[in-house]
């Protein structure tokens, strides 16, 4: 059953049938959007607490999802903004426990290259990080992660190829 | 794959196994368990305005037939004779009051399954 059914189901009234499609959509994407919030945030505690959230908040206003974009970018949106709404809220705190992010065993050079590309990515600024993350990381389209973002087409594809630019430098540098 | 692109696949590579990982946790039982119902106002406005409708179309066609009605007394108690066009129905007095009883009960089981 594809998203836009599952999401019409979980539209519907019927309370037992609502929650069953939309933990379903749950289940479909709740790993890219934890993965793309960690790296976006920088920390496991907020990417988790915002995950949370974003699916509580899409819950409760799934009637307000018009299908204009695909459900996984409305998804994004709400977390992007969730993340503002958080980054405003609390200072944010830097945290390297990457190890404890990733939670994939690893050899310790490998571990090396996801701590400097977690560094890299980190000081890459916000529009960029998030561009790359959606295009590169989550395998999104631009058209997708310019629905999510709710930035112009263009804006996204400059924004994915000045990321890579920085990010390429970033890591010769560390290297 | 040239040397520009090779850093995105890190990237891609990287988030890729995360992703993988994340997917085998079981984690939509715990957003299941906090999900709240949803308060939707729709029905209950749905629901007023198909009552207030049905009592005043009601009430207006229970005007209309006892005025066009006959009262005829009996020992077993009253009638009401209505002509249309010729044609005359006898019916009890209290017809008019359940069909309009059922008229409510038919528009509070459309509001249920709304």
């Amino acid at each position: 059953m594809d998203d836009t059914h599952l999401v019409l189901l979980a539209q519907a009234s019927d309370g037992a049938k609502a929650k069953k499609a939309f933990g379903q959509l749950v289940t479909r994407h709740q790993a890219p959007l934890r993965v793309f919030l960690r790296r976006y945030t920088g920390t496991h505690q907020d990417a988790e607490d915002i995950a949370q959230e974003t699916f509580l908040l899409a819950w409760r206003h799934i009637n307000q999802y018009r299908g204009d974009s695909l459900f996984r970018s409305w998804l994004f949106k709400i977390s992007i903004r969730e993340a503002g709404r958080k980054a405003g809220r609390d200072q944010r705190q830097q945290s390297n426990d990457l190890a404890h992010d990733i939670g994939v065993e690893t050899s310790p050079t490998d571990m090396e290259k996801r701590l400097d590309l977690h560094q890299a990515l980190a000081r890459l600024p916000e529009l960029e990080r998030a561009s790359i993350l959606l295009c590169d990381g989550c395998g999104m389209s631009h058209a997708q992660a310019a629905a999510a973002l709710e930035t112009p087409l263009g804006s996204i594809k400059t924004y994915v190829a000045r990321a890579r630019n920085l990010l390429r430098t970033a890591m010769e540098r560390e290297v | 794959m040239t040397n520009q692109d090779n850093q995105p696949s890190i990237l891609t590579a990287q988030m890729q196994a995360e992703i993988a990982q994340a997917q085998s946790e079981d984690y939509a039982s715990q957003i299941m368990a906090r999900l709240k119902p949803r308060f939707s106002p729709r029905p209950l406005i749905l629901a007023v305005l198909t009552l207030v409708g049905a009592f005043w179309t009601a009430s207006q066609m229970r005007g209309i037939l006892h005025g066009l009605a006959t009262t005829i007394p009996t020992n077993s108690g009253d009638l009401q004779q209505y002509s249309f066009n010729g044609m005359t129905i006898t019916m009890p007095f209290g017809f008019s009051l359940a069909a309009f009883v059922v008229m409510i009960l038919v528009c509070i089981l459309i509001t249920a399954r709304e």
